[in-house]
C-alpha cells in the first residue's frame, strides 16, 4: 500500500483528493527534472569528451605567447600540410602575471606541451635556465644569424618586434615628436601625456631589463624612478599605451611594433617613431621570437616537424607580413604594410645578459612602481 | 539526523558512507588545491630557503600596499552598502504577486563579471562626454581611485542591494508594528528596523570587502596600485607559486577573518522563514528627502543596468557585428557552456555534503562553517597553480591536461557559494518530515525522492544555477589550467581585448553577460515553478 502526506498526518492510504493534482504536478516536475538532468549530463559529458581531441597519434602541443590572431592561421596553415594535429595553448595578456612560461614550470616534472613559441626571449631563458627546454637541431635555422641561435641549442630566434615609440599625431607636430626614451623624462611635455606599461611585466619588462644591462643598474633605476618620480602614466600593457595614444588620451608612450601597426591599420592618428636612432644613440631594443622544444615532450617526432616549419623562412615571411614581426633574423626582403625598417638601429645587448638582469630588475621595478 | 531503519543494518551504514565519502570529496576538490601549494611552499622552506618567511610579514612599500588596500575595499564595501540599501529600502516593501519575487531578480546582475562593467562604464563615460562637451577632446575621466572605485562599487551594486534586502527582510514585522503604535515610521526604522538588520549588513558589507580585496583586475585598468596586485608581480619576478602564496598570506588572513566573522550573522539571517509576510501592514510614512533617498537607490540600480546593456550594444555596432562575433567564438562559446554545465551539476553532492556537516552542533559546526567559507579567501590564479600540483602526476585516469580541468577549477572556487545555498535550504526543511517518513519507509528510496528532494529542490537548483553562471565568467583559474587546444569565451575575451577589437569585445561581453542572465534567470524561474508546484501540499511550509 502506499502512503503519502495529507493535510492530516501520516501514514494513510493515498486517496483522491484536491491536493492529489498538486502533487501529481510536483511528481512530474521530478520526473522532468530528473530527465533534464540526465540530459544535461550526457549534453556535458560528450561536449567534454569532444573537447579532449581523440587520438593523439599525430599530434603536437605548442604553447605560444605569440598573439592568436596571428599565430592561429599559421599553426592552421601547418595542420593542413602535415595532418598533424596542433593543440595550442594561447597566453593572454592580462595574465602577464601567471603566463605560459610559469605553466610550463609548474609542468616541468610532467610536460604537456611539445614547443614553445615565444613572442620574446627574456621567457624563454628563464625556461632552460629551469631545465624545462631540451636540445634540438633544426635545418631551418641554417640561414638565421647566430645572433639570434643558441650555441647551446636549446632555442632559436626568428623575425622580432622593437621598442617603439607610438606618437598621436593630432596631439603633436612633427618638430614635437620624442626622439629618445629619455623624452619621456622630458618636462617639455606633460607627465599625463605620456606613458608606459608596468615595466615588471611583458615585453616592457624586456626592455628594463635590457636598460639595466645595457645602462647599469645605477643609470637605470635612475631612470625608471626618474618615470615613477615625474608621474607618467603607468597603464595595465602595451596594447593599453597604443590605445591611449590612438584615442587622444597620451601624446605619446612606448610599445611594441606590433602594437603600433595595429593603430595605425586601424586608421588612428598615430605614427611610429624608432627612439636612439641618432648618431651615438643606444639603438632600440629589437626583440626576438623564439622557438624551443620542451624536455619530455610527449609528441617529439611531430614536434620536430612543427620547429622545422616554424623556423622557415616562409614563416618568416608570414609573421612579418602579417604585421606581428617586423625585423627578420636573416636576409628577408619583406614589404611591410605599417613602417619601414631598413637601417633600423638595435641596442647593442647580450640576451643571456638580460637574463641575468630580468629578475633583479623586476623585483626593483615592483619596489618603484607598485606602492 | 539519521534514524536507524528497522532490521536494515545497511541503510543506517550506508548514510554515514555516502556522507563521509561526499565530505572527503568536498575537502578534496576545494581545500586539495592549497593544501597541494602549502605542501609545496614547505618543501622549499624545509630545503633551506629562508628568505620565504620575510614574505609572510608586509613591511615598508608592501605594508603601504595593504593599506591601500584596505582603504579601496573599506571605499567600495560602504559605498556599495549604502548605496544598496537606498534601493533596498524601497524594494523591502515590494510584497504583491510577482514582484514580491521578481525583485530579487537583481540579485542576477551579481553573476556579470566584473571587467564587463569596466568596459561599460568606460564606454558610457566616453559617450557621455562627448554628448555633454562635444569637441572638448578625448581626455580621461574614468581613472585612477574614484573610477575604480565607482566601477567596482557599480559591479557589486546589485550583489549590495541583494544583501542589503536580506537584511532588511531578516527584521521581524511585529517588533516593527509594535513600535508604529509610539512612534512615527522613519524613527521606528531607524531606532527597531535598522539595529536589527545592523548584523546582516555588517556582514554585507564584509563580504564586499573580501571580493574587493582578492582582486586586482578592476584597480589595475584604472591604474590604481593594490596589493593583490604586487603579489601576482612577485610571482612574475620569480616563477615560483610559493611565493606568490606567502606573499599572499595577509590577505588570506585578513579575507578569512573577516568571512568569519560575518558568516556567524550569515547563519542567522538564513532562518527567517516567511519572507513574503509583508513587512509593514500599511506603507510607511517617509518624509520627501527620505523618499527622494529611496528613488536614487533604485534609479542608480536601473542607470547601472541600463548602462551594462546600452553601452555594450552601443559598442557592438550592430546586430550584425553582434553575431559575426559569435560565430568567430562558438567553439569558445560551446566549451564555456559545457564547462559551466558540467561544474554547475558537479558541484550539488559536494554542497550538500558540505552544508550537511554545517548543521553539526558545537565546535564542529563553526569548523564546518570556516570550512565552507574560507575558500571564498583564496585568489583564483593560486587555485589554478595549486591544481597543478595537485593533478599534474601519474594517475590511474589521466585528469590533468584533459577538460575536466577547468571544471575542477570551478569546483575548487564555486562549490562554497553553492553550499551557502544549500544551507540557507537546509535551514528551511523541516527534518522531522524525512525521520518520520524514515520510520515509515524504512530503506525506501521514496524518502529521498518523494520527502527530501522535493524539499531541497529549489536549493539544488540555485545551487547549481550560481555556479553555473560564476563559472561562465571565470578566467583566474582556467587559465591556467585550460587543456591544449581549447578556451573560454572569456579566455576569448582577454584575447581580443589586446587586439583591441572593441566591437567584438563588446559583442561577447553583450553575450556573456546575456548568457549569463538567462541561466540564473532560468534557475529564479525554476525555482518559483517549484515552489508553486509544492504549494499544494505543506511540503512548502517550514515547520510544517
Amino acid at each position: 500500500m502506499a502512503f503519502g502526506l495529507n493535510r492530516d498526518g501520516w501514514n494513510e492510504p493515498r486517496v483522491k483528493s484536491p491536493r492529489a493534482s498538486g502533487q501529481r504536478v510536483v511528481r512530474g516536475m521530478q520526473v522532468l527534472a530528473m530527465v533534464a538532468i540526465v540530459l544535461l549530463v550526457a549534453a556535458g559529458a560528450v561536449s567534454l569528451a569532444a573537447c579532449g581531441g581523440g587520438s593523439d597519434d599525430r599530434m603536437v602541443v605548442v604553447y605560444t605567447s605569440v598573439d592568436q590572431m596571428y599565430s592561429e592561421p599559421i599553426l592552421k596553415e601547418f595542420e593542413e600540410r602535415t595532418g598533424i594535429k596542433v593543440q595550442a595553448v594561447y597566453d593572454v595578456e592580462a595574465t602577464k602575471t601567471v603566463g605560459l612560461a610559469n605553466r610550463l614550470i609548474s609542468e616541468k616534472d610532467r610536460p604537456l606541451a611539445d614547443v614553445f613559441w615565444n613572442g620574446e626571449i627574456l621567457e624563454t631563458l628563464r625556461l632552460k635556465d629551469e631545465g624545462v627546454l631540451a636540445r634540438f637541431e633544426s635545418p631551418s635555422g641554417a640561414a638565421i644569424s647566430p645572433q639570434f641561435v643558441d650555441p647551446e641549442g636549446y632555442w632559436v630566434g626568428i623575425a622580432g618586434r622593437a621598442r617603439v615609440i607610438i606618437v598621436n599625431t593630432d596631439l603633436l607636430s612633427p618638430d614635437e615628436y620624442p626622439v629618445s626614451i629619455y623624452d619621456l623624462l622630458d618636462s617639455r611635455w606633460p607627465a599625463d601625456q605620456v606613458g608606459i606599461a608596468y615595466p615588471m611585466f611583458g615585453t616592457t619588462s624586456t626592455h628594463a631589463a635590457a636598460l639595466y644591462a645595457y645602462l647599469g643598474e645605477d643609470e637605470a633605476r635612475a631612470y625608471f624612478q626618474g618615470l615613477a618620480d615625474r608621474g607618467v602614466r603607468v597603464v595595465d600593457g602595451n596594447s593599453v599605451t597604443k590605445d591611449m595614444v590612438a584615442a587622444g588620451q597620451l601624446a605619446f608612450a612606448l610599445t611594441d611594433t606590433d602594437d603600433a601597426c595595429l593603430a595605425i591599420k586601424d586608421g588612428s592618428p598615430v605614427t611610429v617613431v624608432f627612439p636612439d636612432q641618432l648618431e651615438g644613440g643606444m639603438g632600440t631594443l629589437v626583440i626576438p621570437n623564439t622557438v624551443a622544444l620542451i624536455n619530455g615532450a610527449p609528441h617529439p617526432e611531430e614536434a620536430q616537424v612543427l620547429i622545422d616549419y616554424l623556423l622557415s623562412e616562409e614563416v618568416e615571411r608570414a609573421v612579418m607580413e602579417s604585421g606581428w614581426s617586423h625585423l627578420p633574423v636573416r636576409a628577408v626582403a619583406v614589404e611591410q604594410e605599417c613602417f619601414d625598417v631598413t637601417g633600423i638601429v638595435s641596442m647593442n645587448v647580450e640576451y643571456e645578459l638580460l637574463f641575468d638582469w630580468l629578475e633583479p630588475s623586476r623585483s626593483e621595478l615592483s619596489e618603484i612602481f607598485i606602492r | 539526523m539519521d534514524v536507524p531503519a528497522i532490521g536494515s543494518r545497511a541503510w543506517w551504514i550506508l548514510p554515514r558512507v555516502r556522507r563521509g565519502a561526499g565530505v572527503v570529496l568536498y575537502l578534496l576538490v576545494v581545500f586539495g588545491p592549497l593544501l597541494a601549494l602549502f605542501a609545496a611552499s614547505i618543501r622549499t622552506m624545509a630545503a633551506g630557503d629562508g628568505s620565504l618567511i620575510s614574505l609572510l610579514i608586509p613591511t615598508g612599500r608592501r605594508l603601504s600596499l595593504l593599506v591601500n588596500s584596505l582603504t579601496f575595499a573599506g571605499a567600495v564595501a560602504a559605498g556599495g552598502m549604502l548605496l544598496g540599501l537606498g534601493a533596498a529600502i524601497r524594494l523591502w516593501r515590494v510584497k504583491r504577486g510577482v514582484w514580491s519575487s521578481a525583485r530579487w531578480l537583481v540579485l542576477l546582475f551579481a553573476a556579470v563579471p566584473p571587467y564587463i562593467h569596466a568596459l561599460a562604464w568606460t564606454t558610457a563615460v566616453s559617450f557621455m562626454r562627448s554628448v555633454i562637451l562635444p569637441g572638448s577632446g578625448p581626455g580621461i575621466i574614468l581613472q585612477g581611485w574614484v573610477g575604480a572605485w565607482w566601477v567596482q562599487v557599480m559591479a557589486f551594486l546589485p550583489l549590495a542591494v541583494g544583501l542589503a534586502l536580506i537584511g532588511l527582510e531578516s527584521i521581524d514585522p511585529r517588533l516593527l508594528e509594535a513600535g508604529r503604535m509610539q512612534q512615527g515610521d522613519l524613527k521606528v526604522l531607524a531606532s527597531v528596523g535598522m539595529p536589527l538588520a545592523l548584523p546582516m549588513l555588517l556582514a554585507g558589507g564584509g563580504f564586499l570587502f573580501v571580493l574587493t580585496l582578492l582582486d586586482y583586475s578592476v584597480p589595475a585598468l584604472f591604474y590604481v596600485n593594490v596589493y593583490s596586485l604586487d603579489v601576482f608581480a612577485e610571482f612574475s619576478a620569480s616563477g615560483r607559486p610559493e611565493r606568490a602564496l606567502l606573499a599572499a598570506f595577509p590577505l588570506l588572513i585578513l579575507a578569512a577573518a573577516v568571512i568569519f566573522f560575518s558568516q556567524r550573522v550569515v547563519r542567522r539571517a538564513a532562518v527567517r522563514p516567511s519572507w513574503s509576510l509583508a513587512s509593514w501592514s500599511t506603507p510607511p510614512s517617509w518624509p520627501w528627502w527620505f523618499r527622494a533617498v529611496e528613488g536614487a537607490g533604485v534609479g542608480l540600480l536601473g542607470v547601472q543596468m541600463a548602462v551594462l546593456f546600452a553601452a555594450l550594444a552601443a559598442a557592438t555596432g550592430s546586430f550584425g557585428a553582434l553575431v559575426a562575433g559569435v560565430r568567430a567564438g562558438y567553439q569558445e562559446i560551446l566549451f564555456s557552456g559545457a564547462v559551466a554545465v558540467a561544474a554547475g551539476l558537479l558541484c550539488v553532492p559536494l554542497a550538500v555534503s558540505a552544508a550537511a556537516g554545517s548543521a553539526a552542533r558545537g565546535p564542529r559546526r563553526r569548523l564546518w562553517w570556516l570550512l565552507i567559507t574560507l575558500p571564498l579567501a583564496v585568489p583564483a590564479p593560486l587555485v589554478g597553480v595549486g591544481l597543478i600540483s595537485m593533478w599534474n602526476r601519474a594517475l590511474p585516469m589521466e585528469v590533468y591536461g584533459t577538460a575536466a580541468m577547468p571544471v575542477l577549477a570551478a569546483l575548487a572556487r564555486f562549490a562554497p557559494f553553492a553550499a551557502l545555498v544549500m544551507v540557507a535550504q537546509f535551514r528551511r526543511l523541516d527534518p522531522r518530515l524525512v525521520e518520520a517518513a524514515r520510520l515509515l519507509r524504512p530503506g525506501s528510496l521514496a524518502v529521498g525522492t518523494r520527502i527530501w528532494l522535493p524539499m531541497a529542490a529549489p536549493g539544488l537548483v540555485a545551487a547549481a544555477a550560481v555556479v553555473c553562471a560564476l563559472t561562465l565568467g571565470e578566467l583566474g583559474a582556467t587559465l591556467i589550467v585550460a587543456p591544449p587546444g581549447r578556451a573560454t569565451v572569456t579566455m576569448r575575451v582577454y584575447n581580443l581585448l589586446h587586439y583591441g577589437a572593441t566591437d567584438q569585445v563588446a559583442g561577447l561581453c553583450l553575450m556573456i553577460a546575456l548568457a549569463t542572465l538567462a541561466a540564473a534567470l532560468v534557475a529564479g524561474v525554476a525555482l518559483l515553478f517549484i515552489r508553486r508546484g509544492l504549494s499544494g501540499s505543506e511540503l512548502s511550509r517550514p515547520g510544517a
